[in-house]
């Protein structure tokens, strides 16, 4: 059982002048699963440059060794014995992502980023489904992360290019991110937080998960959706956003993206309605949100939603 | 994604239980096939029936000269792949079973219907039974249960119809399938379920888990000389215009949509998907593979990266300049954003090369250059 250490950040929750970020923050306790791998040791040397609270690695069989300045240990369950962490960057390989998935949550890791890409369809629904009854935050697979800048960094984005600010970003793209994220500071704005969903057809959070928290965040003012063509999560969206008073700008990519071969007809029958781009730029309109498809108009958007909300 | 043709897709129920018609591919027709017999083009596309794929023939003579019929010429502009003959049914009620995973719920679904043998999108909702399975429970009886009953099916024929939505889920599972139809699934008149008919879609990212499961190569000589490089290249339009390069899908997508909004013609785009590990030897060569398929007027390098060098891009670009005399500097159009980019702008300096730093410019840039050429 983890009894705490001199070296923990003092407990002062109900003290601090910085309110805490949505999901994770610096108040995190962070490991990393593949961390004596090349992916899980670039993000260890990142995140300590970031000043991000990373306390420890897993990597079967490397209990002792040492990287980035951080321990490593065998199980994650000897790793939140020693560490206490909270939270978990899952960078293993696809084979693996389901088994490290389980164990974390297992050990009652709360907020677990599945970085992996290529995992299997079923392991996906098996890891969201696990996280889902012991109530944890998954994030992917696929995901290119959560950071809230200058707090916490378990993203595959670059901390030191990222100013804080007041505007949150929920993503199923870690490279459109970038793009929108680098034309808002370059117009002067920040972020308080980025959510990366993941890229996959079966992710564990979806954006009516994130909305709700960035709702209640009162360090975010705006928050920029990006979105895609399939699936229903962005009508999901829809319905959370008439629940919000903030302004929510979408910025719906792959306009003209080649149609997907359909796998057949049963699918079809899911795909209920039209999950196209242009249906979905449509319904966030017909919402009343400021909505584009293209990246270079994001930011004239966010600016009149901001002059909307202001009058 | 990895479709199977019908006969694929009914060798996994068989080997799942599941009770399909005897048959074979026409070229290697077992011995003891004959007598009513259904002849069936086997393509990667829907609607084959309307079409005329799917013919009757009597005795084993006449359907081999039905397949050989069927075999010489595409069906509905799409190639037929294989024609498998089977003994025809006989049919007293047709059904519909699948089991897929919805993507939304994130979880498998099952779905029944008592009017099968249509396109199902055609069935009226209020016909559809459709049951989620939570992966943590499994098939439970209750589920099962619930669809039998929807279909209204009592005595033998539930118990027969019940046991073969356990084995229909259970081949999503062990074949980390995306989908398993039966339409339609044939009661016949002996009163034994068959399935007449498979659609499977298999899981290519499970391969690990299934030895020899291999994406059949599919797309045009772009998209499959784009895979071999271990990159995404997707075609869109006839050679010339806009052939660009980008890291990651979503930046590929949005400079689509970008250089399309502002009227320019896009040939093709291509997706690193993390090639840069392999150096600047590969970038080099998509950068040919691109040249040489697309034959664009202009191509686009649009990259963006958080921790990855753009010094890999610079060096391909330059290593491709050297290698391509037709790679002339007015036909590029850089741009390039994020790690190292001074390092990069350095190494490309003195090449008369077009480098913008940003996403808009860039686009406006590429296309623009399309013109002039065009116009020359």
């Amino acid at each position: 059982m983890y009894r705490g250490s001199e070296t923990d950040p003092p407990d002062d929750r109900c003290l601090r002048t910085t309110p805490l970020a949505i999901i994770v923050d610096d108040t995190s306790r962070i490991l990393i699963q593949g961390i004596t791998g090349p992916t899980g040791r670039s993000y260890a040397e990142r995140m300590v440059q970031d000043g991000t609270p990373l306390v420890g690695g897993v990597a079967p069989g490397r209990q002792g060794q040492s990287i980035a300045g951080v321990p490593v240990f065998d199980s994650v369950e000897d790793a939140v014995a020693a560490t206490g962490a909270d939270a978990a960057l899952s960078a293993v390989r696809s084979a693996l992502a389901l088994g490290a998935a389980l164990e974390a949550l297992s050990a009652g890791i709360r907020t677990l980023v599945v970085y992996t890409e290529n995992v299997p369809l079923h392991d996906a629904i098996r890891m969201r489904a696990y996280a889902r009854a012991c109530g944890a935050r998954l994030l992917g697979p696929n995901s290119a992360g959560v950071i809230s800048p200058g707090k916490a960094n378990l993203a595959d984005l670059n901390g030191s290019n990222l100013r804080s600010g007041r505007i949150g970003i929920v993503s199923k793209s870690g490279t459109l991110t970038y793009e929108v994220i680098d034309d808002l500071q370059t117009r002067g704005y920040g972020a308080s937080s980025i959510v990366c969903l993941g890229g996959d057809p079966v992710i564990g959070t979806t954006y009516a998960d994130v909305l709700p928290l960035f709702e209640a965040d009162n360090q975010t003012d705006l928050v920029v959706l990006i979105g895609e063509p399939g699936g229903r999560l962005e009508y999901e969206a829809i319905s959370a956003i008439s629940r919000m008073k903030k302004p929510v700008v979408a910025y719906i990519a792959a306009q003209n993206a080649p149609p997907e071969k359909r796998m057949g007809h049963a699918g079809a029958i899911y795909d209920s309605g039209d999950t196209s781009a242009a249906a979905k730029l449509a319904a966030f309109r017909a919402a009343g949100c400021e909505a584009v498809g293209r990246v270079t108009e994001v930011v004239t958007a966010v600016e009149r939603a901001l002059q909307r909300a202001a009058a | 994604m990895i479709v199977l043709l019908e006969h694929e897709g009914k060798a996994i129920l068989a080997s799942c239980g599941i009770a399909v018609p005897d048959g074979g591919l026409y070229r290697d027709l077992p011995k003891t096939l004959d007598g009513e017999l259904v002849v069936k083009a086997q393509v990667f596309a829907g609607g084959r029936g309307k079409a005329g794929g799917i013919r009757s023939a009597s005795g084993r003579a006449e359907a081999l000269r039905v397949a050989e019929e069927i075999a010489a010429r595409p069906l509905a502009g799409v190639r037929v792949e294989d024609v498998y003959i089977e003994h025809r049914l006989a049919i007293d009620r047709e059904f519909y079973l699948s089991a897929l995973v919805d993507r939304d719920l994130g979880m498998p679904v099952l779905v029944a219907s008592a009017d099968g043998g249509m396109d199902i999108e055609a069935v009226p909702r209020g016909r559809l039974v459709r049951q989620s399975v939570d992966p943590l429970l499994g098939l439970e009886p209750f589920m099962v249960e619930r669809l039998v009953r929807g279909l209204g099916l009592s005595g033998d024929q539930a118990k027969a119809f019940a046991r073969l939505v356990e084995q229909v889920y259970r081949a999503l599972i062990a074949h980390d399938a995306e989908l398993i139809e039966i339409n339609p699934l044939v009661l016949t008149k002996d009163g034994t379920f068959v399935a007449a008919d498979a659609k499977v879609v298999l899981d290519e990212d499970a391969a690990f888990r299934h030895p020899g499961r291999r994406a059949q190569p599919e797309g045009t000589a772009f998209e499959r000389a784009s895979r071999a490089l271990e990159v995404i290249g997707v075609e869109i339009a006839p050679t010339g215009g806009v052939a660009a390069i980008m890291n990651g899908a979503g930046l590929t997508m949005a400079t689509l949509d970008e250089i399309i909004a502002l009227e320019g013609q896009v040939s093709g785009v291509v997706e690193l998907h993390g090639a840069t590990m392999h150096g600047a030897e590969r970038i080099a060569d998509v950068l040919a593979c691109v040249l040489e398929h697309l034959k664009p007027e202009v191509i686009m390098v649009n990259i963006h990266f958080q921790f990855r060098s753009l010094e890999t891009i610079a060096e391909g670009i330059l290593k491709a300049m050297d290698r391509l005399p037709h790679l002339t500097p007015d036909r590029l159009v850089l741009r390039l954003r994020g790690e190292k980019e001074a390092e990069a702008r350095a190494m490309l300096a003195g090449h008369g090369l077009t480098i913008i730093r940003d996403f808009g410019p860039a686009c406006i840039e590429a296309v623009r250059l399309t013109r002039l050429t065009t116009a020359a």
